[in-house]
């Protein structure tokens, strides 16, 4: 590949300055989306920021503030958090189903989101979980909900000066059952052909639906709710003939191309399909709780 | 611009001259003269290239040489004690998990690293830890049995 | 039958300790003095005239040593079966597919050697191009070798023959099925992307390491297209990362590699990206094939027909002799009196094909065994029934002429379907459950030429060790391992005192190459004689030593004494000491030689091909369970059964694990493997997007070995492990579907939607 000029800074406002003045410079963390980029020559920048020893390495989770990860956390270590497990296993569920464990071991949950693939595995689980991005640039802070964080296919909200620093999910209310599903043809060490975020809060055990969320990926250019199968949900003591109509719902509401991963009717098909699946389990979970 | 960086090695120190822009993997074949790390396709896609990192495995095409300063890098001539094989080598022979041998390296540091840290698995936990590992020879049927033989103390 | 004591039973490979250390030596390891690094430019079109190359800039970037293009060339085009169509580094000023090499540049290092492509300015006239074989056929398409006026429409060669009458054939039938199916690109995806390394000493002698898979084939290719004197090159395999018919023989790499070292006046390394090789390899043919079948009311099939229409990409390489293999091959199973085969190959703007494990098998099995299976439905009978009536059996010649001594078929059928549980699995149909068979020939050894065996040299050291020298190329399927096996067998010796050395055309004899499955019959044959011819000797020298009677000498365990009185002895090492330091004395060199039967070689009536071209033939059956979920259309692979007809299991372990690669490697075929183009170029050149079997993606695997032993083989043995897998799975997979759910995919690969496709057509009737 193209050589470049190398920075390592130690704190976020090292990054930001350099960011800031280095033009085009790319951010590397884990090097797994940018290190084939660089290779094929897809991008030939002049800089490149390694921000792999920042301290934003770390998983906090509490009842009240719910839970904060940093950007540099490794899939890997979001996938075997003994803490996420008990409150969110929904991101355990993603994670440990991403490429492969050597590659979860250097792939980070802020690159997974920057990177901003239509199948990036964290975005649904996130989203379904009301997640916000923590963003730092040379004017201070913002806070980003996730569903806004991607503008485009590969694309997101942060501007060349800025850095993803954490990500931040409430606790997830009582009698929630948040589910993920993800469907590729060898199982999951590729990109997916479709996958499916559902949380499904109930008012009580086996109460009304008070409110849903159904995340997409690999459907659209970026991550997207389905909001028509989420109206459906909400509101209703959930039934089989709600699932479907939702699921249907979820599937008009796709928007997937025709790929390398199939035809996109069968992209939409398989939307219903997992929607109604993940809707179900999440049900189950929620009706537990 | 080349700079001198160290880099720590199976437990040895080298001393070498690196752009910003080469992998560990290409150093330690290229500069360090290990060539028992393979190179399949330079994207982290098929697992070939696979070492040890502080213990964890990681695919070396897509970590670079300059970023892996100051941490121990385990590579497949490290695995065993001086002449005594580690019992995965020892179990890879015996049950015969290999035939090209060409992904062999990158899968015994996989399966080391996961058995370090999962000593009891599973058959499908074994199945899932080398699923990025690719071959392309054996249908992996044998490297399974030789990981479980090993899990087992066999 | 004989006891052996070592033939049989599992037996690590012999370079096991190297490879699990590291230590193992491939194509990119090799480093030699002032090496340099080359890089290849590929053309970004499928159909274009050069105009122009300008490389001044390039060769003005410090660090780069040469860049050459088709005028460093002797304008030799080269083919390798006898239709010389393709030109090197496009030196006619013609490009034919996207990908095609059209420079290279050697530099002081990797990065600098891209740069400088960048630097290389083509102008390129685009031409129209064409993907489809029929749209190539059509009058008025794009011609891709307009300099050759002998081909008309794109097609590049053509066969056909007929045995018996078909027609009367068709006559005589009660029932007719006819379909048409098609397999898809597959690249072999060997794990090491492809290495060249050239090297020239000051007398112009060339030197190649290259990773291939028949060096003898590399050096006549290298020689006859650069002009280099037969005698002045050298090919050398070091350790192959798997090869599966992509490496095999010369190819653009070694030419390539060879000019920039000749230029430069350097050693020069090539080593493919993997990119490239998913977009050079040469993958197997898509063959789109015809074919119809007739049978009498109680299955006595009455005829056959078959046309296929292969795609062969912009140049012809292996595909006379492939194309014509369809037609054979596919006809080795059955006894088929009456039989028509048409079989065409078409130029197209794409990388051409080549080689790929099965070799013309594949593409012959899935649909023959899919037709017989809907045969049997319509006859209202069980298909290993039909397979059963029709099957050919030991002492038959196939419809071709291929004389069949040992044929383990009918035992494969039986045993499959009763280890499997066919017969309970058939009556009590779970839903969405399937159950299908399938079964496959496939020929040890082509004689394509008279000489079609393998020579052996075994060396008895003065330590006693003894060292193999074959030309015969090892790249992980343990042809090396299974000779030594043969040696330990007939000299009783331990493995660990056999060395084989790798193949180098300086020291080890010529080899065919893997062509059909010969290798490990072949070698293994040689390897035997060898190893007598040494005992022989060992005796003789012992006589001497012994003051005895060759007669009266015993040799066991590494010991030849006197028969009675066992403190009479010698050991090996004694008499291969003793050998080289007697007076007149000379090296113990045992020569074993494989060849049977060149009189019935020669006897082929090559217009017709017809005739005992083939020694002999292994045959095998799969029968596939599967489970569909129709609500995505996944397929789950319940169990694979497995029976192999190898002749005699010579190792175990090196079988057994050829065998479940083959099926894994068959898994993907039938699955998700396939390369997509896009106006001729890879849509998928890595691993991402070209999905092969990873370790959770194999399912249980039951296999039984029979064993037919094959007279003609040392041991009885014939090839195996290669066949079932990669041949039988798909069309035994595409059976079970159609008993589990109704639906029949007749195209590669059989994907998640076109399941749900055809379902909901079927659901629509």
């Amino acid at each position: 590949m193209r050589d470049f000029q190398y920075f390592e800074p130690v704190s976020i406002s090292e990054a930001v300055f350099l960011l800031a003045n280095k033009e085009k410079a790319k951010v590397i963390a884990g090097g797994t989306d940018l290190i084939p980029q660089l290779q094929s020559k897809a991008i030939r920048p002049e800089y490149v920021v390694n921000i792999g020893r920042i301290p934003l390495c770390y998983i906090k989770s509490d009842d009240t503030e719910g839970v904060k990860i940093g950007a540099l956390t490794t899939i890997r270590a979001v996938e075997k958090s003994v803490e996420l497990q008990e409150r969110y296993g929904i991101l355990c569920e993603a994670a440990c189903q991403m490429a492969s464990i050597s590659v979860r071991n250097i792939a980070t949950i802020g690159g997974n989101l920057c990177n901003a693939s239509p199948g990036a595995d964290m975005a649904p689980p996130l989203i379904g979980l009301s997640a916000t991005a923590r963003i730092v640039g040379p004017g201070g802070e913002r806070i980003v909900p996730l569903e806004h964080f991607f503008s485009g296919s590969n694309t997101t909200v942060l501007k060349a000066d800025e850095l993803l620093v954490e990500i931040q999910a409430p606790p997830l209310a009582p009698h929630s059952g948040a589910v993920f599903l993800k469907f590729g043809k060898l199982g999951a060490v590729e990109v997916a052909i479709v996958s499916v975020a559902v949380v499904i809060t109930l008012e009580s055990t086996a109460g009304v639906c008070r409110e849903a969320k159904v995340v997409l990926g690999s459907a659209a250019p970026t991550p997207m709710r389905a909001l028509r199968a989420e109206k459906i949900l909400e509101g209703k003591r959930i039934d089989d003939k709600v699932i479907e109509e939702a699921a249907q719902a979820a599937s008009m509401e796709a928007r997937p191309r025709t790929g390398l991963r199939g035809p996109a009717q069968y992209k939409r098909d398989m939307v219903k399909v997992f929607t109604r699946r993940a809707v179900r389990a999440a049900l189950e979970l929620a009706k537990r709780r | 611009m080349k700079q001198e960086i160290e880099l720590i090695v199976n437990g040895d120190i080298y001393q070498v001259m690196v752009k910003p822009s080469e992998t560990l993997l290409e150093v330690l074949r290229n500069k360090i003269g290990l060539t028992g790390t393979k190179r399949g396709c330079d994207v982290g896609d098929c697992g070939a290239c696979t070492v040890l990192i502080d213990g964890k495995s990681v695919p070396s095409c897509l970590v670079l040489a300059i970023a892996a300063r100051g941490k121990e890098i385990t590579t497949i001539e490290g695995v065993a004690d001086g002449e005594n094989l580690h019992p995965l080598q020892k179990a890879f022979m015996k049950y015969g998990a290999m035939q090209c041998g060409f992904c062999t390296p990158g899968m015994i540091l996989a399966a080391k690293a996961f058995l370090d840290e999962n000593p009891n698995p599973t058959e499908q936990e074994i199945k899932e830890a080398i699923s990025g590992n690719l071959c392309r020879c054996t249908g992996y049927t044998k490297i399974i049995e030789a990981i479980k033989a090993v899990a087992e103390g066999k | 039958m004989k006891q052996f004591s070592i033939i049989g039973t599992l037996v690590p490979m012999l370079d096991a300790k190297n490879k699990v250390t590291g230590k193992a030596i491939y194509g990119a390891d090799i480093t030699l003095p002032n090496i340099l690094y080359g890089k290849v430019l590929r053309s970004p079109y499928p159909h274009a005239r050069i105009l122009n190359i300008d490389t001044s800039r390039a060769e003005q970037l410090l660090g780069v040593k040469a860049v050459v293009t088709g005028a460093d060339t002797p304008r030799i085009r080269w083919g390798a079966k006898g239709i010389d169509d393709e030109p090197i580094l496009c030196f006619d000023g013609k490009v034919r597919y996207a990908g095609e090499e059209v420079a290279a540049v050697a530099a002081i290092d990797e990065d600098l050697a891209e740069e400088a492509l960048d630097l290389i300015k083509v102008d390129y006239e685009e031409l129209t191009a064409v993907f489809d074989p029929e749209e190539a056929m059509q009058p008025g398409a794009p011609q891709i070798h307009e300099e050759m006026p002998e081909v008309k429409n794109n097609v590049g060669f053509e066969v056909s023959f007929e045995r018996g009458n078909v027609e009367e054939g068709f006559r005589e039938a009660d029932v007719i099925v006819k379909d048409k199916f098609m397999n898809t690109w597959v690249n072999q995806a060997y794990m090491e992307p492809s290495p060249c390394i050239a090297s020239f000493d000051t007398s112009g002698k060339l030197t190649l390491y290259a990773s291939t898979m028949w060096n003898s084939q590399v050096r006549e290719a290298v020689s006859s297209a650069l002009q280099i004197p037969l005698g002045k090159v050298r090919v050398i395999q070091p350790v192959i990362g798997g090869a599966f018919g992509g490496k095999m023989g010369g190819l653009p790499i070694h030419f390539i590699t060879t000019l920039l070292a000749r230029k430069a006046g350097r050693p020069v390394k090539v080593i493919q990206t993997r990119e490239e090789d998913f977009i050079t390899a040469r993958h197997r043919c898509c063959v789109s094939l015809e074919v119809r079948m007739g049978a009498k009311k109680d299955g006595t099939i009455t005829a056959e027909y078959r046309k296929a229409i292969g795609d062969q990409g912009a140049y012809m390489y292996l595909g006379p002799d492939f194309i014509i293999t369809v037609g054979l091959r596919g006809d080795l199973l059955y006894r088929f009196k009456n039989t028509r085969y048409e079989g065409k190959l078409v130029y197209t703007n794409k990388c051409p094909p080549g080689a790929f494990r099965g070799f013309g098998n594949t593409q012959a099995c899935f649909p023959r065994e899919s037709l017989l299976d809907m045969l049997a439905e319509k006859l209202g009978m069980d298909t290993t029934e039909l397979k059963l009536r029709n099957c050919a059996r030991p002492g038959d010649v196939s419809p071709h002429g291929w004389p069949l001594n040992s044929c383990g078929l009918a035992e494969c059928i039986e045993k499959t379907v009763e280890s499997s549980g066919w017969k309970e699995k058939k009556a009590k149909k779970q839903p969405k459950r399937g159950i299908g068979i399938a079964s496959t020939g496939h020929e040890t050894d082509m004689r394509v030429l008279a000489f079609g065996g393998s020579v052996s040299i075994l060396k008895l050291l003065e330590d006693g060790k003894v060292q193999l020298l074959s030309g015969e190329a090892e790249y992980g399927q343990g042809g090396q391992t299974s000779s030594a096996m043969a040696i330990a067998e007939e000299l009783e010796i331990p493995m660990e005192d056999i060395e084989v050395v790798y193949p180098d055309t300086d020291i080890t004899p010529y080899a065919l190459g893997p062509l059909g499955s010969r290798v490990l019959s072949s070698q293994v044959t040689a390897s035997r004689l060898a190893a007598l011819e040494v005992k022989k000797q060992a005796l003789g020298v012992a006589s001497e030593m012994l003051k005895a009677k060759v007669e009266d000498l015993e040799m066991r365990r590494g010991k030849i004494y006197i028969r009675g009185t066992p403190e009479r002895v010698v050991t090996l090492s004694d008499v291969g000491y003793y050998a080289i330091q007697r007076p007149g004395g000379s090296i113990i060199i045992g020569k074993g030689v494989d060849e049977r039967n060149t009189e019935r070689t020669l006897a082929i009536d090559h217009p017709t091909h017809y005739g005992p071209n083939v020694s002999a033939s292994y045959f095998d059956t799969v029968v596939a369970e599967v489970e569909v979920d129709t609500e995505t259309g996944e397929i789950r692979v319940l169990k694979l059964t497995v029976a192999d007809d190898c002749g005699k299991v010579i190792n175990l372990m090196g079988i057994e694990g050829q065998l479940q690669g083959a099926t894994t490697q068959g898994l993907g075929a039938t699955f998700t493997e396939q390369t997509i183009l896009e106006e001729g170029r890879v849509l998928n050149p890595n691993f991402r997007n070209y999905l092969v079997p990873t370790s959770i993606n194999v399912p249980p695997i039951d296999i039984i070995w029979v064993e037919s032993n094959e007279l003609g083989f040392a041991y009885g043995c014939k090839g195996g492990g290669e066949s079932p897998g990669i041949n039988s799975v798909i069309p035994a997979i595409a059976n079970a579907i159609y008993d589990a759910v109704g639906v029949r995919i007749k195209t590669l690969p059989i994907t998640p939607d076109k399941i749900l496709k055809a379902l909901a057509e079927r659901e629509g009737k």
